[in-house]
């Protein structure tokens, strides 16, 4: 089930696997492994950013641009989990890889967005980043 | 209020996410076992008992055993005695000499040989088969030192059956060594009408029993008297050297009779047919991922850690057929049947759902040898799927029993002169017609190995 739909969300855009004998590697464990890590590694940054930095500790880390650096950060691990994930299970590497870490930056930078929309309300100093919208005070 | 639940949502959060990722990392770690620098002397044990494991598979009847029984027949009619003329200085040995010299030593001396016996076959005197229980050292003497005995025939059928018989009594692989040049009663010539099934009445206990049958012929100068079974226009011959052949037959169950052959007699002539050998399961697996065998197309195993892996999902597309590689260990084959020139005449595809080809057939080489998921394959086919008929089905490389060509070329219809047409026995095919009809009901393969397939999603 979360195999299936990991997979699915992976070969919206990438398609079947190539090399296509290592298509099970890819749908079994490198898709559901790097989606749940995704999922989560995301979140974790998320609540690291409203939770801790901005209302656990006042680090005066609320502005926009600290909000980006940690979206940065958080796209550069989603680009790094796919590549180790399919080099520690043997894979061959192949340009298809890379373009796999490359969608995958690009849902980590949506997830990050979506995460601080919702969680966003909870923080202290940092409701109103990187925007307002939806909260209203 | 509202602080402290957030605060307190948040450290459970935080716990969860924290467990979930150390499992994550766990999982991935996993992976890393087969790296020997970094495996824990726990996880060493877990591979090595993985490494076991195949070894338990292996089905029973790939277990060859380590001794057998053997007894030898050695056929003394007249027409034997050119094989083994007198010896003289300054004359060499024939090749029927050197060759069962080594042959009986090997029974008698050698490792896998447990209990053995040495029998000269000949007839009494109302041409009824006889088998004389005799020394190594006897029977030696008539090799080296020729047939003293005057023997007149040999009726083929009845010979076969009696030592059959003895061999099965005592548990013993039969050795039987003749001319097969079929020397019924003169009063009773019809013989050579029935000899197929004649031949085939006097081994039904092979089948009974389900005894494999291993017929090795050889060529040998013979210098005497020749008897030929068609006796115009000459009855007898004088030859000196002209090449006759003689034959070893090996009747026994499959596994003792391929000690026999292969260990015992070694050095088996180029001329072998088997009979009767069939091999229930052999190793295989569809190779995807080895580098040396890197597969085109779309196709995977069916199940990502299969080992073997016997079921492949696959899905050839008009620009790109699927090509992948089946790793068979055929060392279990007789060694005639392993060669590559062999397999790749004889190996045949069947398939329903799709059309293949085989590409090529080709032995491991020693760098496949030194590869340790590779090592326990001894041959490999490509195969080619261009198109599927079907979303499922099934792939089969399968080696039909076939009757070598050096049968018909070693049999004729006319043996009366020898030095014309040398290398020839008197109706070898319908001899070998009556051992063929014993294995009409088994397989038609010596093995068969079955690869499911799916239409990849």
């Amino acid at each position: 089930m979360i195999q299936k739909f990991f997979s699915g969300l992976y070969e919206l855009f990438l398609g079947r696997p190539i090399p296509a004998n290592f298509t099970n590697d890819y749908r079994e464990v490198v898709f559901p492994n790097t989606g749940l890590m995704l999922f989560l590694i995301t979140l974790g940054i998320v609540i690291l950013y409203y939770y801790v930095l901005n209302r656990a500790m006042s680090t005066g880390l609320y502005k926009t641009q600290h909000w980006v650096m940690f979206l940065i950060l958080n796209a550069i691990i989603a680009f790094i989990i796919p590549i180790t994930q399919v080099t520690g299970n043997e894979i061959e590497t192949h340009s298809y890889t890379y373009m796999f870490a490359f969608v995958n930056v690009i849902y980590s930078i949506i997830l990050f967005f979506v995460f601080s929309i919702l969680l966003k309300r909870g923080s202290v100093q940092a409701w109103t980043t990187p925007m307002k919208w939806p909260n209203k005070k | 209020m509202l602080k402290t639940t957030f605060l307190s949502t948040f450290y459970v959060v935080l716990l969860c996410i924290i467990l979930t990722l150390s499992g994550c990392f766990k999982k991935q770690s996993g992976t890393e076992e087969t790296n020997p620098d970094t495996t824990t002397p726990a996880q060493t044990e877990k591979t090595e008992a993985s490494a076991k494991a195949p070894e338990t598979i292996v089905p029973a009847e790939t277990k060859a055993p380590a001794k057998v029984n053997v007894n030898v027949y050695l056929e003394i009619s007249n027409g034997m005695k050119g094989f083994m003329p007198t010896p003289a200085a300054g004359k060499e040995a024939t090749t029927f000499q050197n060759n069962l010299n080594k042959l009986l030593s090997e029974v008698q001396d050698g490792r896998y040989v447990a209990e053995k016996g040495f029998y000269l076959a000949k007839e009494d005197a109302q041409s009824r088969p006889v088998l004389d229980s005799v020394s190594y050292n006897t029977i030696k003497s008539y090799i080296v030192s020729g047939i003293k005995d005057d023997v007149r025939g040999t009726p083929l059928p009845a010979l076969l059956k009696t030592a059959l018989q003895k061999s099965i009594e005592q548990g013993a692989v039969s050795v039987i060594i003749s001319d097969f040049i079929h020397g019924p009663d003169p009063r009773d010539q019809g013989q050579f009408i029935s000899l197929d099934s004649d031949i085939r009445s006097s081994l039904r206990e092979a089948e009974y029993q389900g005894l494999a049958i291993a017929i090795l012929a050889n060529a040998s100068p013979f210098y005497g008297t020749y008897h030929p079974a068609v006796k115009k226009p000459e009855l007898r011959r004088t030859l000196n050297g002209e090449e006759i052949p003689y034959y070893i037959w090996v009747i026994g169950k499959q596994e003792d009779v391929q000690v026999v052959t292969n260990k015992v007699l070694r050095n088996l002539p180029a001329q072998q047919a088997y009979f009767g050998f069939e091999y229930k399961s052999i190793p295989f697996s569809a190779l995807l991922k080895e580098k040396q065998f890197k597969p085109t197309g779309v196709v995977y195993c069916s199940s990502r850690n299969a080992d073997p892996c016997t079921s492949v999902n696959l899905q050839p597309e008009k620009k790109e057929p699927v090509e992948f590689t089946i790793g068979l260990d055929l060392s279990q084959l007789p060694l005639s049947m392993q060669s590559t020139d062999y397999l790749k005449k004889n190996l045949k595809i069947s398939s329903t759902g799709s059309r293949p080809t085989i590409v090529s057939v080709t032995a491991a080489d020693e760098s496949i040898k030194s590869t340790p998921d590779l090592a326990k394959y001894s041959h490999f086919v490509r195969l080619r799927v261009p198109e599927l008929t079907a979303s499922s089905g099934t792939i089969a490389v399968q080696l039909p029993q076939v009757t070598p060509n050096w049968i018909t070329a070693w049999s004729t219809d006319n043996d009366n002169n020898p030095a014309v047409a040398p290398k020839k026995t008197y109706q070898l095919t319908k001899i070998i017609d009556g051992v063929q009809a014993l294995y009409r009901d088994q397989s038609d393969f010596v093995f068969n190995a079955t690869i499911q397939f799916k239409k990849a999603d």
